[in-house]
Parts: C-alpha cells; structure tokens; sequence
C-alpha cells in the first residue's frame, strides 16, 4: 500500500500543478511565487485560437496513420512473422532493437536519410525521380513526419498482434483447413474475428500514442516549416518553453490528457474485461 | 500447408521489411566511421577510408555523459523496482478480489483462450 501511495502521489502531483497553471497566468516573469488566479481563460484563449484547432487536427491525421500502419501493416507483418523460421526471427530481432533504440536517435537518423540531399533522395536521383522536399515542404512534413512515427511503432504493434496469433488453438485452425478454408480466408475469417480484442487494446494504445508523440517532430521538424507540423504536445512545449506562455503551453496540455483519459477509460475496461471471470 | 505464392509474397514482405529497419541502421554505423570533414563533404558516400576518430572522441570528451547515463539508468531500475513490485502486489490484490488471482497474469496477447 505504501508504495501505491507514493506512485500515485509522484504520478498526481505533476497533474494537479498542470492542472492548476492551466487555471492561472503564469509566465516567466512569476512562475516562482504567487500565480494568479484566472479561471479559465486560458481555455477560451486556446479553444479560440485557430492554432490549436490546426494542432488537433494534425494530431488526429497522425492518428490516422498510425492506426492504418499499426493495425494493417500490424496485422501483415505479424502474420508473415508468425511463420516459424530463422529468417521470421532475424528480421523479428531487427525490428525489436530498431524499436528499442531512443526516438532521439532513430529520428536524427531519418532526418539525415530525409535531407533534400540525403540518402533517400538521391537513391530516388538514380531511378530519376526529382527530389522530394520530404520534411522541408510544408505540405509533406507532417506525414513524412508520421511515417517515421509509424516506421518505428510498427515493431511493437507487430509482437503483439504476433503473439496473439501464436495463441490461437492449433486445433481451430486444423478444422478451418479440414474444411478447406485456403489460408488467406483462415487468416480473415477465423483469426481476424479472435484478434480483435487485441486489436482494440491496441487500437486504444496507438491513439494514446500519437497523442504524446513528442521526440520524432522534436528531432525531424522542430514543429516547422512554420506551423505545419505543430501536434498538439508539440505545440504545448513550444508555447510552454520558447515563447514563455507557461499558462497556455499547460491548457494545451490538459486538453490533450483529456483525450488521452477519454481513450485510457475504455482501454481499462477492455483489459479487465479481459480477465475471465 | 500455405500455397507457393503465399510462400513467395510471405519472403517479399520480409525482405522489404529487413531492408526497411536494416538500412537506417546500417547508416548510422557507416556514418560512425566516418571523420566529420568526409561526413560534410560526401554524407552519402559509401566508399571511404573509415576512421575511427569520433569513438576516441566521444570516449574521450563523452566519459561524463557516459557515467551520467550510468547513474540514471542504475537509479531509474532501483526506484522502479522497490516501487513497483510492491505496487503491482497491491494493485493485484485490489483489483482480482473475488476472481482468481491467477488469471491476473496472462497477458492481453492471451486474450484468445478465455
């Protein structure tokens, strides 16, 4: 119990503070010391500001593609992984190491393969396509952006989705051949309906993700060019911590845990409900 | 029992997702060996005389880092472990009251086989 105790203190105080200097007006000049009491302007300032409408849709769009590439590319991969063999566990192994390395460095790395004269445009020079201004044109940095955040959450989204193929019973898919279902109909027919508990838990993981995916835009664009690749996290800190507007960096903040809490309840549920009784 | 095609998709699926997570990685190694003027002339460059200058200087100028990192890492795996197994015991007590407890421990990769 103790423990909990301290848990649940270190994870709550942060929240409450947040919560509080989303309520008040903090800038650089009082941020030790008396804050000011301000109810909740700051969420009418944010809510009415266009920037954050921008933000949130660029966070839904990053979304979007995590869960294609999470759930579909997921399910492909884990699938073909799932076939025993060594080749299966070498590029499983890759995959897991490539996950496991800091955000900071496998986005530095894409950020030099990205360059207008990096790696990837110039493998494209070869075949002759021009090059693409991956991360500096406004219009393709948000999705470069999210393709790299995809690239490196695919590892995780394919062990799970793999392991629960794994643990389907050996015996429903011996009936399924008997019965002459070809592989491709056992795989959507028998094991996509037994997955999908799994899926939502990961469904719900995926979106909490991408609402606090920081690290990739803070390496890769910096939220730039201009605004284009401002999500909502990054636009918290950046409110926060270079234009010193403590007070609206943290109103962002709470807005964006509001959505992942919305998302965090149902993953709860599911994961008890789960548990069989 | 999978069809040859499927066999064949099944290696061009895992061919394009090794070259996918090996390159980058590749990369960055090559890059390690090279010297910061041949990075700036020709970043892309694979044929070069490796060099391995920037691993004296980063042992070299990095040993505070390095120790850093160690400190952090010893600590962050002390303060998780005598907070967190205390606190997964009490949680698991709390939470699977009136269910069996042992079914507390499958993971949700498991859920198939209730």
């Amino acid at each position: 119990m103790p423990a909990a105790v301290v848990l649940v203190a270190m994870a709550v105080y942060p929240l409450v503070v947040l919560f509080q200097m989303s309520v008040s007006d903090v800038g650089p000049s009082n941020i030790v010391g008396g804050w000011s009491l301000v109810g909740l302007d700051n969420f009418a300032d944010a809510l009415g500001n266009s920037e954050t409408w921008y933000a949130l849709w660029r966070t839904l769009g990053l979304c979007a593609v995590l869960l294609a590439s999470n759930l579909v590319l997921g399910f492909v991969c884990g699938s073909v992984l799932a076939e025993p063999g060594r080749g299966s566990n070498a590029v499983l192994g890759l995959m897991v190491f490539i996950w496991a390395l800091p955000p900071l460095v496998s986005g530095s790395v894409w950020k030099f393969l990205l360059d207008d004269s990096g790696v990837l445009n110039e493998a494209l020079g070869v075949v002759g396509v021009g090059p693409v201004p991956w991360l500096s044109s406004p219009d393709a940095a948000l999705w470069t952006v999210a393709g790299v955040v995809a690239w490196s959450a695919l590892p995780f989204s394919t062990l799970i989705l793999r392991g629960a193929m794994l643990a389907v019973p050996q015996e429903v898919l011996e009936a399924a051949a008997i019965d002459g279902a070809g592989y491709w109909t056992t795989r959507v027919r028998i094991v996509l309906p037994l997955l999908r508990p799994t899926m939502w838990i990961l469904a719900i993981l995926t979106v909490i993700y991408a609402f606090k995916s920081f690290d990739f835009f803070y390496v890769l664009t910096e939220g730039g060019p201009g605004t284009s690749t401002n999500t909502l996290p990054v636009l918290s800190y950046y409110t926060a911590f270079t234009q010193f507007d403590m007070s609206t960096g943290a109103t962002v903040a709470v807005l964006s845990m509001i959505v992942v809490a919305a998302c965090a309840v149902p993953y709860v549920r599911r994961i008890n409900a789960e548990v069989p009784e | 029992m999978i069809a040859a095609p499927t066999r064949a998709l099944f290696a061009v699926v895992k061919v394009l997702l090794a070259i996918a997570y090996a390159v980058p990685l590749a990369w960055i190694v090559v890059t390690s060996f090279k010297s910061t003027t041949q990075v700036l002339q020709d970043p892309n460059g694979i044929v070069f005389t490796p060099t391995l200058d920037t691993y004296r200087e980063v042992i070299g100028e990095g040993a505070a880092a390095i120790v850093t990192s160690l400190q952090i890492s010893v600590v962050v795996t002390v303060v998780v472990a005598v907070l967190a197994v205390p606190a997964a015991f009490a949680a698991a007590a709390r939470l699977s009251t009136g269910r069996r407890a042992s079914s507390r421990w499958r993971s949700p990769g498991c859920s198939c086989c209730r």
